[in-house]
């Protein structure tokens, strides 16, 4: 036993989680009002006795060194300003080492050994990022650049099987149009389960893109009844777990998606564990409150591109053709054709998720080092898809780590017709990337689905907020677009010219299809 | 900047080339002296079941690579020389040649079953072939460009100024019953002569006022059809866009201007008919990679049907002007003084709303 005068040295008995950022309080400013603890879910804030006034004790706020994400909620909350998060420093003599021995020591630690290191969000590496290595181009004297408070620009997009579409080039007699989706802007939100965010969110996000003519989608969660009313702009997604699909589940859609993969963890399933399972989520996945709700990697029943294929019409007789069939897939080296895969097998819509895509939960480096960013990843799916003169037939949807209207644009000449937007989704509604959501601890009430933290969403509030994000980012985009001398968004899809591109080697140049620039 | 100018007498009568000379002329300052061209259609009446190739060639050496590819792939009815006028404002000319031809290898008896009423080849395989053959041609032949191939037809191109380049190929000896005239001022790329316009492939041709911004787009779709672009110029999509969607789509002109420089969504969304709303949204939606964005005035021929059409915002200028069954279009007014001093109407085309002008009847047409 330890005594006092035989201390217990063990390492793993005594080794503390020392986290990477705490939050400093300016007791100048400080007005003692406590809010900071209140707010922080995590536990990081303790509120200490400094002395006593009228009776009542007079409390400071301070740093537990145990928790700090650097979410920064306190930071925004503080009405007086006085909190500051610093990153505190980690000294390591082994520059090789320094980034990993947390990890391991974490591994290691008894309480949870063998645990697979779990993170969230989009990868936040180092990699190099293309989007910030493409200029546009815009017109000078030749060629009149376009005002577009003055002039009509449109962004007005379509998604879906094209009208004649069949490669020929002539008319349909037969009249009859396909099923398509019909965006006021490229921006659609992208897949976030009932499960990894709440209700409200989803909520909130359904009234924008409403509002704003754009499509939200459900996530793999299924689709609760509050959420039938904006049937009209849902985009519903079945993936491997098919959890909460069923007849009222497609009725209320107008257009399902069938998710094979996510940018964030390719090749990798999902896992919402039993406790996050509450009454509501178990309603609506259709699962058992408190069973753990796993999606396994594959789709069982699709081992090849033929059962994919199978699931597409399945999907179309269900819905008898009146809704467009997407089906999402991980930015992976051989994207390509796999898209054109998918195009041949039926789908009406392919969504590609690069590497930077956001998640609720995943292995670490599944996030950080599989996949391809969407850059390279929707280049070279376009480029494909026209080599086998299929382009026009499908719609392409680039997803994963647009971070705003410049790089929507950028997907699009890369190839794109649209993009989804996640993250950015979240990052509007307050959150601070702090890549806990697995945690369900969420203090911006966000990706949690425990009541106190989730009512933190004030559903009108959130959903002016995500329209904010959508109107600010298309007239951007009607900017960039009038100064390149384009008013309609169709004639930028896969418009490489109006690149260029920086400090990229001549193997990157050719992959995304751009020149250098000044050539 | 440039200009241009057309026209048409929708009763097959024959206007004279030296007027366009001048309608040109009288434009001097639209181009800078680096492109001028012409096409005429109806030229070629004694020969007008054989396709007219003209072609443009540096070298000696080239024009015997070319004559060799054109006897291997086509029966050659006529092979000559251009007429041409020596010019002391052309400093240097391609050696030019013009062929009358028909599709098929150089065996008189092939050619025979060609042309006979149990056509092997019938008028669209042949135009397949020819098309086929002058993309091979373009691309396999260094120094060697085809300028024009449809039948009873012919652009004449160059590197100066229009009237100059007219008067070179004797135009102002010549009578067609549709006229094309592009001076040039190119912004885009370098001058070559087979950067002049028009643009020609098969029956139809383009002269064009503007930029497309949409190239990239335009060439990306082209491309998925067999198209390729080897002209260094944004002007060659818009030949093939028509030639794709008209002749060989066979889709009607009105619905090829309505791809090509589409009214407005939130008009289309107006319209009250709903046949018609559906019939432009759908075009809209099928053919988005179709649609030419940037500023342009264009006109476009197919021998048939002389087409004016500016971009949707009205950025680069086109008037219009009747007089009797004659139409004309053109860059400026001051042209008009030139061609139909006396003219009924004159109007302004307005951004997106093309005219198509259509010959009441065609003399010795082929359908």
């Amino acid at each position: 036993m330890p005594s006092p005068d035989k201390p217990d040295l063990s390492m793993t008995r005594n080794w503390k989680h020392q986290p990477k950022f705490m939050p400093v309080f300016d007791l100048s400013r400080c007005t003692r009002c406590g809010l900071c603890a209140r707010a922080c879910s995590w536990g990081e804030i303790r509120l200490v006795t400094e002395s006593v006034a009228d009776g009542k004790p007079v409390t400071a706020p301070a740093a537990n060194r145990s928790s700090c994400g650097a979410c920064q909620y306190c930071v925004k909350q503080c009405p007086v300003g006085a909190i500051t998060i610093v990153e505190t420093p980690f000294v390591s003599s082994h520059a090789y080492w320094r980034k990993h021995e947390k990890n391991l020591w974490r591994q290691a630690d008894p309480r949870e050994p063998g645990h697979v290191l779990l993170i969230s969000s989009g990868a936040d590496s180092d990699q190099i990022s293309y989007f910030d290595h493409l200029q546009f181009d815009a017109c000078q004297v030749t060629n009149p650049p376009i005002d577009p408070l003055r002039e009509p620009m449109e962004l007005r997009t379509f998604l879906g099987r094209r009208p004649f579409g069949d490669g020929s080039a002539a008319m349909d007699e037969s009249g009859a149009t396909p099923p398509l989706l019909d965006l006021s802007t490229p921006i659609m939100f992208s897949a976030m389960s009932f499960g990894s965010i709440n209700l409200r969110v989803q909520v909130a996000a359904a009234m924008a893109a409403g509002k704003a003519g754009t499509y939200w989608n459900t996530g793999e969660g299924g689709l609760h009844e509050q959420l039938h009313p904006f049937r009209e702009r849902t985009i519903v997604q079945v993936a491997s777990g098919r959890f909460g699909v069923n007849p009222t589940f497609f009725e209320n859609s107008a257009c399902v998606e069938i998710k094979i993969g996510q940018g964030a963890k390719p090749g990798i399933g999902g896992h919402l564990p039993g406790e996050k399972v509450t009454s509501e989520i178990s309603k609506t996945r259709m699962i058992p409150m408190g069973a753990d709700a796993l999606s396994p990697a594959p789709h069982h029943d699709i081992y090849s591109i033929e059962d994919l294929r199978q699931l597409i019409y399945a999907i179309k007789e269900t819905t008898r053709y009146r809704k467009p069939v997407s089906v999402k897939v991980s930015a992976v080296h051989n994207i390509a054709p796999i898209v054109a895969g998918i195009a041949r097998a039926g789908a009406d819509i392919i969504a590609i998720d690069g590497f930077r895509g956001g998640t609720g939960a995943a292995p670490r480096w599944t996030r950080q080092y599989t996949g391809i960013p969407i850059e390279l990843a929707i280049a070279a799916a376009d480029r494909r898809l026209r080599e086998e003169k299929i382009r026009h037939t499908v719609s392409l949807v680039a997803a994963g780590g647009i971070r705003n209207s410049a790089d929507v644009l950028k997907a699009i000449c890369l190839g794109a017709d649209a993009v989804y937007v996640g993250t950015a989704v979240l990052v509007s509604l307050g959150c601070g990337m702090c890549q806990r959501c697995y945690a369900s601890k969420c203090s911006y009430g966000i990706a949690t689905n425990r009541p106190d933290l989730a009512e933190r969403i004030d559903v009108e509030e959130a959903r002016d907020a995500l329209l904010g994000l959508i109107q600010g980012w298309s007239e951007e985009i009607k900017e960039l677009m009038g100064g390149m001398g384009i008013n309609t968004i169709g004639s930028l899809v896969g418009n490489r010219d109006r690149l260029r591109g920086l400090h990229l080697t001549g193997e990157e140049l050719k992959a995304l299809g751009v020149k250098q620039a000044g050539l | 900047m440039c200009g241009i100018v057309g026209g048409i007498d929708t009763m097959g009568g024959k206007l004279r080339g030296a007027d366009f000379i001048r309608a040109i002329a009288i434009q001097h300052d639209r181009g800078n002296g680096l492109g001028g061209g012409f096409a005429a259609y109806g030229i070629y009446p004694q020969f007008e079941d054989y396709y007219a190739i003209h072609v443009a060639c540096d070298t000696e050496a080239a024009v015997r690579q070319a004559d060799d590819f054109i006897k291997t792939h086509l029966y050659v009815k006529v092979a000559e020389d251009m007429p041409t006028r020596d010019s002391d404002v052309i400093p240097w000319h391609p050696l030019l040649k013009r062929y009358f031809t028909i599709p098929g290898p150089s065996n008189e008896d092939l050619k025979l079953t060609n042309m006979g009423p149990d056509s092997m080849l019938h008028a669209r395989a042949q135009d397949a072939y020819m098309k086929k053959f002058v993309f091979d041609f373009n691309k396999s032949i260094p120094g060697a460009f085809v300028m024009s191939c449809g039948k009873n037809m012919g652009v004449f191109k160059g590197v100066g100024f229009p009237e100059d380049i007219g008067r070179f190929f004797l135009l102002d000896r010549m009578e067609a019953s549709i006229w094309m005239v592009h001076s040039r001022f190119p912004t885009n790329t370098q001058s070559w002569w087979g950067g002049a316009h028009p643009f020609s492939l098969l029956e139809w041709s383009v002269v064009h006022n503007g930029e497309i911004t949409s190239y990239g787009v335009n060439r990306n779709y082209l491309e998925m059809f067999g198209y390729e672009c080897t002209l260094k110029t944004d002007t060659e999509v818009i030949s093939y866009l028509f030639d794709l969607l008209a002749r060989e789509g066979r889709i009607p002109l009105d619905d090829v201007c309505a791809i090509l420089s589409p009214p407005l969504w939130e008009e289309i969304d107006r319209l009250a008919d709903p046949s018609m709303r559906s019939r432009l949204a759908s075009l809209r939606q099928g053919y988005a990679q179709a649609l030419l964005n940037g500023p342009f005035a264009i006109l476009v021929s197919n021998g048939r049907s002389l087409i004016a059409m500016n971009d949707r915002s009205k950025l680069r200028p086109l008037v219009a002007a009747r007089q009797g069954s004659r139409v004309f279009f053109s860059s400026e007014e001051c042209s008009f003084q030139i061609l139909c001093p006396d003219r009924e109407e004159t109007w302004m085309l307005k951004g997106g709303k093309p005219e198509i002008v259509t010959m009441k009847e065609v003399p010795g047409a082929v359908a």
